[in-house]
Formats: structure tokens, C-alpha cells, sequence
């Protein structure tokens, strides 16, 4: 074996030089998203340094709109190998002395024969030689792979040796300790040479060694987003946003942040609402445009503040990377803006001036489009979805507003709304999609909706109407609030249904991780309505299987699945909907999850106030205790009664056919609390039900102890096993199924209510 | 808008707009480009002059340089915006193969032009430019001169449903802005042709009149019949071998096509069906073009 174990492990950098990088791929190439995406660089480096076996501390990853840099620290000088030899009987004679096979094996890897090792393989023992290889040389080999390893959602190829990137690569510099490692991607070779900004006339920027790399190029004037680290492998190994060693994280992304605050505040406003997808793709995008990025305010004329504020502030956002600001304390905005420029201007002034002059020009053309749609009434503009198709096997959107009107009245029958307290509903349905036709919307197709309650208020339409043109769309995200007014849930949800039957019946259902129609989301939006109604509206008895029925007879013969099986598609998908959101939402055990559905999973909406009680009574001491009593008496009469297989059901209670005392007496005590409980269960009193239903515990107890359900006699056996499930189905049918429950090894007290 | 002063700029000699495009083919000509003339037929972008889409198939390397009159009915403002307008010119240059150093050709044509490049905010926004029409698609960026979009760099990956091994870079310039930007003029139409002419003077009224043709007058049955018989008469010329001519004609369908989208004409359910018919032309172009329709008809 060569000796080199005395040298130190020594940091190791690569930087990727290319031509200016997409913004959006920058955040997922450094794992900054969330959960991460493992095809980023950090995650394509610790695979192919583990196949190497290349031992090493953290791997950190950064990154500007010109680079993407790797650092790996504490990178071991060498890489122990090993190889295969003969087998023991090639490489040792009969007496046992190395054959020339041996010898030559030996001295191929610098080694003499006594320094080969015997091992063990699934073929018999062989010869095996280890030695070292200079890691540098491995790392020579590790280079293109762990660049070629990096997935962006789209790559070119930019000469004619046919590698692939997210855009040109124009120069790598890849440093162990103060060496060159040497290597090539492409046609591209490394070395020691960087570049400065493209301010600084991309000047070459020589670095002296890997450590060294992060200090000399930020004395350049670039500002670096650090991404996710992954720790070294073993025990433990994990991916965080903390572990670097000793230096402070570089967090481009939050002094951006804190300087477009700090600005805002000096203009007497405030930045948007920082908790949107909008808000979030902005920042970063100003945080991967620039390499030394400065903040820096313009205005523009306070005339086009009379356009909405949700159009100002998309054009800017969208088409400028502009922040907009509003006031203080409203959602109005201020006539000024925030700009992220690449690097200081000898004079910030005349760019800003320049810029302002180009919001004027976007913000004349939406105004022309304002001009331009409010020609007509939105009304008008209703006919014309007859030619917007919805989706090529679904027809139009012109084709699902009378469905999605008819969905409207079912559900609020379903919930004994007056017909005249649905008016502004149906209306809303009728123009909420008119706005698709708008060249507002065609220009900024993320205002759909917004627009269009503003072209109804230009129309004056009711206010109500208004209100739920623009929230029907609500919620987009998980983090987007519910519709606030009763028209727009209502138009939401019917939306919503009407999508998801048409999807599912024709076989366009999410697969695995693709839903190319967004249908989860759709879903889970439609479960938070139901679960989150607005104010003075309760969706409690809301039978989703009536909508769904009334939805597949309005969509006809355009669906080619067959009823009943789609319907049990849709609901196993908003089952799953369901329990997602509740387990997202508090955390809640799977268990009372899955016992409030199986007591009913239709009406959505009394199976949340179900889960929350049943939840607080899991989570809450004297509650539990009663509640586990209740579980006890629902798991026993359960489990007895599903133990029995084949029979046709037990029939009813025969108070004449029992034969020992005991199951008489229970039967009493349950006839003597049924009508209380089933009060109880139909005020949704269901707090009382559970303490009502524990009490029946003692005696079910002593009679599990004293009886053999499964008497001789056919008639005996019959009869307790009917008052079981009867027993069982009082509270089940209506609350919750409370044999689901986790209660292996608890056993309650017998003594509080005997 | 009486606050607004023009937009600023650092120049040494500000250039007039026929003084750019000498400057652009000076330039160009400087680093061994054919100076090409503009194509005698309507089209949206210099893309679809024969020498970007021809040329950028197969292996030979090619540059060019070239004015392309362009036209894109839906822009049409009736001369009311002052960046967009329904016709206007690109300067197109196709560099192949894609030298190392584009980026940097680039900037210095920027510098020849009198912009001072340390005095703005110069960025590389990613642009996935996509003609859906020509079966082409490439990644590159739009370039950005204080916010203001004054070229499209593409790297092209496919054309006319061809993968590129060879790849060219396509820079299009938008002469228009560039112009305000060096004039100093907020409008396009104030842009100084030469010393005694505006554009507004050479193209205003034009403007106008283009944009209600195309809004509000233009023949929709006409423009239909245009299309269908300018395809029909495409494939009959590609089968009997003629392509440039049935290459022409697809020009006249795009055209045709994009007058009855401006009429509000093109429904959304014939939409793809319609771009489909003159991709799947512009690809049988293409193919001919290399000779892969001979080996596909050998094999």
C-alpha cells in the first residue's frame, strides 16, 4: 500500500461558469424548495461522490445567475480501492507459494505478494489488492459526471460536442486545496479561472485555492444564495439548511428581503402580502437576475391608479420584476416602485427614469385592453365561450355554465337555502367565466376572475355578484383563504364539482405524482369549502353522492365512464382529499380520521365536526377516559360481530329469547339510553353521545366476562349477536366508528360509573 | 403626460434610425457576415426569411446578417403605443455554429451603437422562445436595457421539427427601441429616420390604417380562402419538388392565419388544428430542404 494517509483533508470546490442561468431553475438546482427536489447540484454531488468513495464533510452548494458552485469540505486525500485478483487456487500452488499470476497481480497495483489479501466471495476465496488512488485523480472522473448529474427542467446543447445544460457553460474552475484538479465537460476545461460581473467587464478573477474561492469572488462584488447542505454520509445523514461549518450562511434571498422592506417603509408604504406563490416567485427571480443586485425606487404618474391595483402590480411583477408598494394600511397603492438592478449605474437616476417610462407604456397598453373590454357588457361576452374549449374531450366552457347554475340549486336545497338566497349565485355562475374572453385576462391570465368582478362592478352588478366572480377561483393554494360569501362558495364548489366529474368521465384522473389538471388541488379546495363554510352558512348534511348523481346526469353522454363506478372513483378521490387536509391541518391520527368516515363519508362537512370532537376528545384527559370506555364497547360488540362470517344479518332483538340475567340487564340499560343517544347524535350533541355510550361499558365488561355469545343454541346466538350490533350501530351510524381507535393496552377503569 | 422627460441616454453621436442599421452592418460585416437583404413577402420575424430557417439546417456554417420587415396584425394600436405597433423591423443575425464568445459579439454591437453599457442596467431574462408555426423552438433570453426589451437571443435546438446538432445563434434586434433608447424619444413614431424625418413622418399613417385593416376590415372569408388554397397549393408544390415556392406559400398561409386571428376569427377549437397544418408543412420544407425526405422515400 502507498503511504499517504499523513496529508490533511483539504476543501474542494467546483464552479460552473455559464451564460446567465433562468432564474426559476436556480432555486431547485440548490435544493431550495420545499420539500427539496434531489436533482439539484448538492444532490447530484453526493451520489457521485459516494459511488466514488470519496470520504468528505459537508457538501454546500451556491449560487448567482452566472455560477453554480459547489464547496465540499474536508475532502480525504485519498481513496482507498480495491480490485479482484485470481482465485486462491490460480494465485497459490499446491505448497502454498504465490504463483506468477500472484506476482503479477501484485506488481500491477505497485504491491508485493505478501500485501495481497485473502477474502471471502460467492465464488470462493480470492486474491484481492488494496491501495490508494490520489483523490484528485477520482475527482478528475467525478467532474463531468456530477455537472451531467444536475436536472433543470429544460436543457440545450450549444456546440457540437453535444453536452447538455440549463444554458451555455463558458468556463469550470474546480480547486482541491490550492490545486487545479484537472477535467473537462464538453469542450470545456477546468482551471483556477473565474470571472467578475458583467459590470466589471467580466474581468478573469483568479483563485487561489478552494477555500479561499467564496471571500475572492465576493470581493468582486457577487452576492451569493446559499442552498441546501448535505451533511457526510453515515448515521444521521441528512440534507439541511444549517450545517455549514463555521461561516455564516450567505442569504442573498433575506438581505433582499430587508432592503426592499427597509425601502418600502422610507416611501411611507409596504411590500404586498409576502405570504403569496406571487410574492415568492418575485423574489426569487430578482434574487437570480442579478450577481451584485441593488435596490433601488421609481415612480410613475398617479393617473393610472385609476386601473385596479391587481393590474399595476401583475404588470410589474410579471413583466417587469418590479415590487409594487402599497399603503400602510390598505390594499391601495402607492404610485412608486421598487426596481432590483444588476449592480450600481454611474448614474441610478437616469435607469430608474428609463424604467418608469416603460411601466407607463405596459400600463397604456392595459388600459387599452380596459377600454377595449369594457365595450361590451360581460354579459355579452357570455356567448362567446361556446368557443373556448374547456378541454377537447369536455367540450367548452360556454358548454358547463348551465350545469354548473344546476349544481348551484341542488346544493342549496341540500343545505334548505330559500331558491331566492341563491339568485346572486347563479347569477355569478352565469358571467364568472366571461372574463376568459377579456384581452385583460388573455394579457394576464393569473387575474382570471379578479378581472372579471371588476367588469361586473363596471357593469354594476349586485355586489354579492361581484364578490363571488372573484373569489370562485378561491382557493388556489392550500394557503389561498376560502371564498368569504356564501354565492362564491357556492359557485366554487359547483365549479369545482362539475371539473372533477367531466376530468374523472372521460379517464383523465391523476396518476402516481401527475395531475396535469391540477385535480387534487381542485379537490382539496372543494373539501376546505365544505369544511371551512363562510359565515352563516353550514355545508353540515351536504350529501356529496346526490351531486354527484345530479353532476353526471348534466354532463350526459360526453362521459364515457359508467356511472357508478365513476362515482365511486370520485369519492375514494375526495375520501383521500379528506384525510389529507385533516391530517395536514392538525395533525390527527389516521385512526379518527378513518373512524369518522366510516360512520358517513357523504356529507364532508359533518364528518369534520365529527373528527374535531372526536379530536379533542383523544387529545383532552376526562374526555379520554369516557371516550376510551365508548371505544371499548364499540370495539367488542364490533369485533364479535364481524368475527361472524356468511350470515344474512342477525334480525331484530328479541327481549323474550335471552337467557341469562346479565344480557337482559344490558339490554335494558341500552333500551333505557338508545332514544337519549340518539337525540344526542341528531343535535350533534356528540360530546354528550360518547358520555351517554360510555356508560353502557360496565355492563358490556361483565357481560363479555359472564357469556358466550356463541351459545348452542342458534336462536340465543342470533339474538346477542343482533343487540351487539345493535349496540354497536347506535353510535357508529352517527358519530364515528369508535372501534377504529388506537387502543391496544388500554384498558379503562371499571369503577367511576358502575 | 407633460412630466415625462425623454429617456436618457449616454451616447457619443446619437444615431439616427437608418444610421443604426448602417452601424448593425458595419458591424456584422466586420465579423464576416453576409449582409443580407430583408424578404420581398409578409412575415411575423426574421425566422421565417429562408436564410434563418433554411440555413440553420444541416452542418454548413453560415452567417448572415439582414433588416426583415415584420408583421404581427395582433400588436396593431392604431399608432396609440409607443412601443408596439402591427409592422415594424428586426435585425436578425445567424451565427453558425454558435462561436464561445456570442455574448460578448454581442455587447460590443451594443457598444458600437453609442450605448454606454456601465451607465444601465443590462440583463439576460430567460426567454424559451417557441414558433409553434415553423416547428422550431430554442432557449436564450430577451435582453433588457433598463427594462426595456431590446433583443431576443435564442440558441436555436430545432427547426422545422429538425433536433440541430449544429447550433446557431439567433440575436434579433428590435431597432425601434433601440432607437428611443439612443434618440431619447418616448414614442416610437418620434424616432429621427435620418436628420429631417421621423418614423412617424415614414410609417404613421400606415399604422393607423394597418391596425383597423387589420381589426376591423380585413376579409375574413377572404383571408380564409387564402389560406386554405396558399396550403393547398403548398403541398402540390412540395410534392412536385419545388421548395422555395411551396416554402412561399406557407408564408402566405402564416400571414393569412394571423389576420383572421386578429379578426377574432380563428375559433379556440380550430386553432391547433390550424397551426398543426402549417408546422406539419414547414417540417416537410425542412426535410426536403436536408434530404431526409429522399432517405425516408429510399428506405
Amino acid at each position: 500500500m502507498k503511504k499517504k494517509g499523513e496529508a490533511k483533508p483539504q476543501d474542494f470546490l467546483l464552479e460552473i461558469g455559464c451564460e446567465e442561468l433562468p432564474a426559476d431553475y436556480l432555486p431547485t438546482a440548490l435544493g431550495l424548495d420545499d420539500p427539496p427536489t434531489p436533482t439539484g447540484l448538492v444532490f447530484s454531488a453526493n451520489r457521485v461522490l459516494s459511488e466514488c468513495g470519496i470520504k468528505r464533510g459537508n457538501i454546500r452548494c451556491f449560487g448567482t445567475p452566472r455560477r453554480l458552485v459547489l464547496t465540499v469540505e474536508a475532502v480525504a486525500p485519498d481513496v482507498r480501492r480495491e480490485e479482484k485478483g485470481p482465485p486462491e487456487q490460480v494465485a497459490f500452488d499446491a505448497q502454498g507459494k504465490p504463483t506468477r499470476a500472484a506476482e503479477a497481480f501484485a506488481q500491477r497495483h505497485g504491491l508485493k505478494v505478501s500485501q495481497l489479501i485473502l477474502k471471502e466471495t460467492p465464488k470462493g476465496k480470492g486474491v484481492f489488492a488494496e491501495y490508494s488512488v490520489p483523490v484528485t485523480e477520482v475527482l478528475s472522473q467525478a467532474i463531468p459526471a456530477i455537472i451531467g448529474g444536475i436536472a433543470f427542467p429544460k436543457t440545450m446543447k450549444w456546440d457540437s460536442s453535444g453536452v447538455r445544460f440549463a444554458r451555455p457553460i463558458r468556463w469550470l474552475v474546480a480547486l482541491y486545496g490550492p490545486q487545479v484538479v484537472p477535467a473537462k465537460f464538453g469542450f470545456i476545461q477546468t482551471g483556477r479561472v473565474s470571472q467578475g460581473t458583467r459590470r466589471s467587464g467580466a474581468k478573469a478573477i483568479s483563485v487561489p485555492s478552494a477555500s479561499a474561492y467564496l471571500e475572492v469572488l465576493e470581493k468582486a462584488g457577487i452576492t451569493f444564495q446559499e442552498g441546501v447542505t448535505m451533511s457526510p454520509p453515515g448515521p444521521g445523514s441528512a440534507f439541511s439548511y444549517d450545517q455549514s461549518r463555521g461561516s455564516k450562511r450567505k442569504e442573498k434571498r433575506k438581505d433582499l428581503l430587508k432592503q426592499l422592506t427597509a425601502k418600502a417603509q422610507a416611501l411611507k408604504g409596504r411590500l404586498q402580502d409576502q405570504n403569496t406563490e406571487e410574492f415568492e416567485w418575485l423574489l426569487n427571480t430578482v434574487t437570480f437576475l442579478a450577481e451584485h443586485p441593488v435596490v433601488e425606487s421609481g415612480s410613475f404618474l398617479k393617473e393610472y391608479l385609476d386601473l385596479p391595483a391587481e393590474v399595476l402590480a401583475t404588470s410589474m411583477a410579471k413583466h417587469l420584476k418590479l415590487f409594487s408598494i402599497r399603503e400602510k394600511n390598505s390594499e391601495k397603492l402607492l404610485p412608486n416602485f421598487l426596481a432590483v438592478l444588476e449592480g450600481k449605474p454611474t448614474n441610478p437616476a437616469v435607469v430608474m427614469a428609463n424604467v418608469e417610462r416603460i411601466i407607463e407604456a405596459r400600463f397604456t397598453d392595459a388600459r387599452f385592453f380596459y377600454r377595449e373590454d369594457t365595450k361590451t357588457e360581460l354579459e355579452a361576452k357570455v356567448s362567446q365561450l361556446n368557443s373556448v374549449v374547456f378541454h377537447e374531450k369536455l367540450g367548452t366552457v360556454g358548454q358547463r355554465i348551465p350545469r354548473i347554475e344546476r349544481l348551484i340549486g341542488v346544493i342549496g336545497k341540500g343545505i334548505n337555502l330559500p331558491p331566492e338566497a341563491i339568485h346572486s349565485a347563479v347569477r355569478a355562475a352565469r358571467l364568472c367565466k366571461a372574463d376568459l374572453v377579456t384581452q385583460m385576462v388573455r394579457e394576464f391570465p393569473t387575474l382570471q376572475g379578479l378581472i372579471g368582478s371588476r367588469y361586473a362592478a363596471h357593469d354594476a352588478e349586485p355586489d354579492a355578484v361581484v364578490k363571488a366572480i372573484r373569489e370562485h377561483y378561491a382557493p388556489r393554494t392550500a394557503k389561498d383563504p376560502v371564498p368569504s360569501t356564501m354565492p362564491g362558495a357556492l359557485v366554487s364548489l359547483a365549479d369545482r364539482l362539475d371539473a372533477l366529474i367531466g376530468y374523472f368521465g372521460v379517464g383523465l384522473k391523476p396518476t402516481g405524482s401527475y395531475d396535469q389538471y391540477g385535480l387534487r388541488r381542485q379537490a382539496i379546495g372543494l373539501v376546505r369549502i365544505l369544511v371551512e363554510p363562510p359565515k352563516g352558512v353550514s355545508f353540515a348534511g351536504l350529501s356529496i353522492d346526490r351531486l354527484f348523481d345530479e353532476g353526471i346526469q348534466s354532463w350526459g353522454s360526453i362521459l364515457t365512464a359508467e356511472a357508478a363506478g365513476l362515482k365511486k372513483d370520485l369519492h375514494s378521490f375526495l375520501r383521500e382529499r379528506f384525510e389529507w387536509w385533516s391530517f395536514a391541518q392538525n395533525g390527527v391520527g389516521r385512526e379518527l380520521i378513518e373512524a369518522v368516515l366510516e360512520s358517513d363519508a357523504d356529507d364532508l362537512s359533518g364528518a369534520w365536526e365529527r373528527l374535531n370532537v372526536l379530536r379533542e376528545l383523544w387529545g383532552d384527559r376526562s374526555g379520554k377516559e369516557e371516550l376510551i370506555k365508548a371505544a371499548k364497547v364499540a370495539e367488542r360488540t364490533s369485533r364479535i360481530v364481524k368475527s361472524v362470517k356468511g350470515t344474512n344479518g342477525f334480525g331484530s332483538v328479541d327481549p323474550n329469547a335471552f337467557k341469562e340475567a346479565i344480557e337482559k340487564q344490558l339490554w335494558d340499560l341500552f333500551e333505557e339510553l338508545s332514544p337519549v343517544l340518539k337525540e344526542q347524535v341528531k343535535q350533534r350533541r356528540y360530546r354528550e353521545a360518547v358520555k351517554t355510550y360510555s356508560s353502557l361499558y360496565p355492563q358490556i365488561h361483565q357481560f363479555f366476562e359472564t357469556v358466550f355469545v356463541m351459545d348452542e343454541d342458534q336462536n340465543v346466538r342470533r339474538n346477542r349477536l343482533a343487540m351487539m350490533r345493535e349496540i354497536h350501530q347506535s353510535l357508529a351510524a352517527g358519530f364515528a366508528d369508535l372501534s377504529k381507535l388506537p387502543l391496544t393496552g388500554v384498558e379503562p377503569s371499571l369503577s367511576s360509573h358502575s | 403626460m407633460g412630466r415625462r422627460t425623454p429617456f436618457l441616454m449616454k451616447t457619443k453621436k446619437v444615431a439616427t434610425f437608418q444610421e443604426l442599421i448602417m452601424r448593425l452592418e458595419k458591424f456584422w460585416a466586420g465579423q464576416g457576415c453576409v449582409i443580407a437583404q430583408p424578404y420581398d413577402m409578409e412575415m411575423g420575424a426574421g425566422t421565417f426569411h429562408p436564410f434563418t430557417f433554411f440555413k440553420a439546417l444541416g452542418p454548413e456554417p453560415w452567417k448572415v446578417a439582414f433588416v426583415q420587415p415584420s408583421r404581427r396584425p395582433t400588436d396593431g394600436r392604431y399608432a396609440q403605443n409607443p412601443l408596439r405597433a402591427q409592422r415594424y423591423y428586426q435585425y436578425q443575425v445567424i451565427l453558425k455554429p454558435s462561436p464561445g464568445d456570442v455574448l460578448d459579439l454581442y455587447l460590443n454591437s451594443l457598444r458600437t451603437l453609442g450605448i454606454d453599457l456601465k451607465a444601465h442596467d443590462l440583463r439576460f431574462v430567460q426567454d424559451d422562445w417557441e414558433s409553434p408555426t415553423l416547428g422550431a423552438w430554442g432557449l436564450g433570453w430577451e435582453v433588457w436595457l433598463d427594462g426595456l426589451e431590446v433583443t431576443q437571443f435564442t440558441y436555436f435546438q430545432q427547426v422545422g421539427g429538425i433536433d440541430l446538432e449544429h447550433v446557431s445563434a439567433e440575436i434579433t434586434y428590435g431597432l425601434e427601441r433601440i432607437a428611443m433608447f439612443l434618440q431619447g424619444k418616448l414614442d416610437l413614431y418620434a424616432i429621427q429616420w435620418n436628420e429631417d424625418l421621423t418614423y412617424g413622418d415614414l410609417h404613421k399613417k400606415e399604422e393607423i390604417e394597418g391596425s383597423a385593416y387589420n381589426f376591423e376590415h380585413a376579409d375574413t372569408q377572404l383571408q380564409r380562402r387564402y389560406f386554405e388554397e396558399a396550403f393547398a397549393q403548398s403541398k402540390k408544390l412540395l410534392n412536385e419538388g419545388l421548395l422555395l415556392p411551396a416554402y412561399e406559400q406557407l408564408l402566405k398561409t402564416s400571414h393569412a392565419f394571423n389576420l383572421l386571428d386578429a379578426r377574432g376569427a380563428v375559433s379556440a377549437n380550430e386553432r391547433p388544428t390550424l397551426i398543426a397544418g402549417v408546422r406539419n408543412l414547414a417540417k416537410r420544407c425542412a426535410e426536403r430542404y436536408i434530404g431526409k425526405d429522399e432517405e425516408k422515400r429510399r428506405s
